[in-house]
């Protein structure tokens, strides 16, 4: 269940600190969700608030894992209020927590993302209409070809260049809008309705 | 067309006495039938109709013969003007009207296995897609978006040469309609390889619309024409 005990006892100790530590705390939460943690400030914010070390690090950790879960649950205002309802904060604490939230989820979700795994993605694609009119081999022809560069986003292949003849070129191109149709059929409708 | 000395030492042989009228007729046939890869070379040598000619003359008409075809079909000739290192050789007429007739019907066919022996990017034939809604991962709930799987099918050149091979052997008797069944086909087998990419719906949109302008890029070329 989220949000679970242990998540309750580390973040049990936000509702007595100043709002102004508060703060700093959910900034470093989202921080180290967005670059990584980097646990050295940790007795920095200790010292200058007078809490001891533990204090900070299972407050900040909390914090992490509170808003990597919304984030993933992709949660909406309503239920991430219903969520932070158990911790019986102050209203001025949820207010400024789910703000931080709804400004940073999406940020959250392209790190998580990003750790996701992912297939080679389409990223770029140029071309270029050449007519080729001799080779070693034969002299004097016309060939017209076109060439398509692709620019994906893979480690083993980062570019490839394809060619392509006129009758090719159609043909791709109508088989290409036939599945650009098919996103807009009824039964993709309603599976979008139905799972959203 | 320039030929070189063995060359048309080659040539000078079949205007000779050397050779039969008939043994002509058969080396031409054969030496347009090796070069469209519809008869191995150890046909010419083993046939009974040029059993009686000198090897090594043989084998040097023969490669006067290929060095001739091929030259002409590089440069895109007309029969009459690939004929002429034979004239210039002394061949009398009626051996070189069996090889402007062949010459003329093999041009086109000779041509195409010309341009498969160059190289070229992997050619673009077909393609497969796949319409996937992603619902969720590991890290990630609720993810809801549409998410293409697209496998562009490629074939290399210079496949041609396999292709014909892999078909029937012919021997040098069945090869007189040669020509006239020439395949249209200069790609390959089937045998490139797969290029594989995912993308968005926007992304396959943009994609369409960039194939569709180059494709409208081609059409307003050949009407300006």
């Amino acid at each position: 269940m989220f949000p679970n005990d242990e998540l309750k006892t580390d973040l049990a100790h936000l509702a007595g600190l100043p709002s102004a530590a508060v703060d700093q705390f959910c900034t470093l939460a989202v921080q180290f969700l967005k670059h990584g943690a980097n646990t050295k400030v940790f007795a920095g914010a200790a010292s200058k608030l007078g809490v001891a070390v533990d204090v900070v690090e299972a407050s900040v950790e909390g914090l992490c894992f509170l808003f990597s879960e919304a984030a993933k649950l992709r949660l909406t205002e309503a239920e991430f209020r219903e969520c932070l309802a158990p911790m019986a904060w102050p209203t001025g604490l949820q207010d400024a927590m789910l703000a931080l939230y709804l400004a940073e989820v999406d940020n959250i979700r392209l790190v998580q993302a990003e750790l996701s795994m992912t297939l080679p993605r389409l990223h770029h694609a140029s071309w270029r209409l050449d007519v080729q009119l001799a080779s070693r081999s034969v002299h004097s022809m016309v060939n017209p070809l076109y060439y398509l560069e692709l620019q994906l986003k893979d480690a083993a292949h980062p570019s490839v260049v394809l060619q392509l003849d006129y009758a090719n070129m159609k043909h791709l191109t109508s088989v290409l809008e036939a599945a650009l149709a098919e996103s807009k059929t009824p039964l993709m409708k309603k599976v979008v309705r139905n799972i959203h | 067309m320039q030929v070189s000395d063995d060359v048309t030492l080659g040539l000078s042989f079949l205007g000779s006495n050397m050779i039969t009228d008939d043994g002509t007729t058969a080396l031409v046939q054969a030496a347009f039938a090796v070069l469209t890869k519809k008869l191995d070379e150890s046909a010419i040598y083993g046939s009974a109709a040029l059993g009686e000619v000198d090897p090594a003359a043989l084998k040097q008409m023969y490669h006067a013969l290929t060095a001739v075809i091929l030259e002409g079909a590089k440069r895109n000739l007309d029969a009459d003007v690939a004929c002429a290192p034979l004239e210039e050789a002394g061949v009398p007429e009626a051996r070189i009207n069996a090889f402007s007739t062949l010459y003329g019907k093999c041009l086109g066919m000779l041509r195409e296995i010309l341009f498969s022996a160059g190289f070229n990017y992997p050619h673009v034939v077909d393609a497969q897609w796949r319409l996937d809604y992603v619902i969720k991962d590991s890290n990630l709930e609720k993810i809801d978006e549409i998410h293409y799987a697209v496998a562009l099918i490629t074939e290399n050149g210079g496949d041609f040469e396999d292709e014909l091979l892999a078909g029937n052997p012919a021997t040098l008797d069945g090869i007189v309609k040669l020509g006239s069944e020439a395949s249209s086909s200069h790609v390959g087998n089937g045998t490139g390889r797969k290029v594989e990419f995912t993308c968005s719906r926007e992304q396959l949109e943009d994609l369409v619309i960039t194939l569709r302008d180059a494709t409208k890029q081609m059409e307003r070329i050949i009407e300006d024409e």
